[in-house]
């Protein structure tokens, strides 16, 4: 599952305080020097929430190289012209989705010009967790890319 | 200006959370009244009624089923938006009708069971013009007519599972300049076919004077005016039993099913908004 060496600090602090109000979006990056970086969206459930998505906004000096599904069904895609991705998990179909942390998405990007990346580079712009009460904002932290 | 908002029905919008099956479908707020035998209901009723949105569909099983909104008063200009699902095995049907005081037809709206079949538009005086439509799906249909003796229809369905198709628009021109709306109607209207197993069904019409009306968010199962996540969450929830209270046949068949949570999916990976 976390099969990164680096994550955030903020990820790490996160994975401590998995409320049970909502599920959690997480956003991994593998901190790599340079200009590209892997970032990996993951998700854990609250015993509720059978459908979840994220739509994370990324900095317009960075450039949207590739997404792919670590979990097949799950929906991984960059927004075009929106410098956004999204992240929606499969469906529970009826069932809650795991508690347990699970990347569902891995996206790459590369810093416009082969620049070194710096800066803030992730903000979660939207979430929705959905269950059989209603719909809320799930829980999310986004990263700064340039941290290991 | 809005001239009505007939829902159908206006009284599925009093009970849409938590209360599902403790009111009735109404088609009270048609002042002009059924004629024939329209029934209203809902999907989950023992004899189900199609809908597009809401819980409350309007089923027509026969010919001369319909409804009349007699709001309309002499109007010279008028615009009116509806669903309609083609539930023909053959033969025709007059879906929507709009008549002056002397009840001299203006508008008038058919679709024509084929493969695949057309609806066609019709104004006193031109020639009409049709639009290839599918048999056993839901269409919106917007039409803008004025007195002037001109139509505009603009209709677009049977989605699929994914990005809806182009809307389809014709003009109708050269009609006979002076005529008014004073009544119109909705359902199986008139004409001679065979209804499907689902007949005839419209749902969510609204007529205004001028102001363009425009469609309901298609794939918006929860009804918050979007497509995320959560509309997938309803459509598992109706398929339990508990109706959606937005759109939730995202392709438009007719059929609230599984295949409509893997079209929103579908939607959301292609970053589609509400279309």
């Amino acid at each position: 599952m976390k099969t990164f060496t680096f994550v955030s600090v903020a990820a790490i602090l996160a994975a401590f305080s998995v409320s049970a109000s909502a599920g959690q979006f997480e956003v991994w990056s593998d901190g790599a020097k340079g200009a590209n970086r892997t970032v990996i969206v993951s998700f854990a459930g609250d015993g509720h929430t059978q459908d979840a998505q994220a739509d994370i906004a990324f900095d317009p000096g960075l450039e949207f190289v590739t997404a792919n599904a670590k979990v097949a069904g799950s929906v991984c895609a960059e927004l075009k012209g929106k410098n956004m991705v999204r992240v929606v998990p499969p469906s529970g179909a009826g069932s809650a989705l795991s508690s347990k942390q699970i990347d569902y998405c891995a996206f790459s990007f590369r810093s416009r010009g082969g620049k070194a990346v710096a800066g803030t580079g992730l903000t979660v712009s939207f979430t929705e967790c959905a269950g059989v009460s209603g719909s809320s904002n799930c829980e999310s932290n986004a990263i700064d890319v340039s941290e290991k | 200006m809005k001239i009505k908002n007939l829902a159908l029905a206006t009284a599925a919008l009093l009970g849409l959370v938590g209360a599902p099956a403790t009111f009735a479908c109404s088609i009270a707020a048609w002042n002009g009244g059924p004629m024939g035998s329209p029934a209203p209901g809902r999907p989950s009723d023992p004899s189900p009624v199609a809908r597009y949105s809401g819980q409350c569909g309007l089923r027509a099983a026969t010919s001369g089923s319909f409804v009349t909104d007699n709001t309309p008063t002499a109007e010279a200009t008028f615009r009116a938006r509806f669903y309609v699902y083609t539930g023909l095995t053959s033969g025709q049907a007059v879906v929507y009708r709009a008549r002056n005081a002397a009840n001299v037809d203006q508008i008038t709206v058919t679709y024509n069971q084929g493969s695949p079949g057309t609806f066609s538009f019709a104004i006193p005086g031109a020639t009409a013009q049709t639009i290839p439509a599918n048999t056993n799906a839901w269409y919106a249909i917007e039409l803008n007519w004025a007195a002037a003796g001109t139509l505009t229809a603009t209709v677009r369905g049977a989605s699929g599972q994914g990005a809806a198709p182009a809307e389809s628009v014709v003009n109708v021109t050269g009609g006979t300049s002076g005529g008014a709306i004073d009544t119109a109607q909705l359902g199986w209207v008139a004409g001679t076919g065979v209804a499907s197993a689902r007949g005839i069904v419209a749902d969510a019409y609204e007529s205004r004077r001028s102001t363009a009306i425009g469609r309901l968010c298609r794939a918006d199962a929860n009804g918050s005016n979007s497509v995320t996540a959560g509309d997938r969450t309803a459509i598992t929830l109706e398929l339990g039993g508990t109706l959606a209270a937005g759109q939730p046949d995202c392709n438009e068949d007719g059929n609230v099913s599984a295949g409509d949570r893997t079209c929103v999916t579908n939607l959301l990976a292609a970053g589609a908004t509400c279309n």
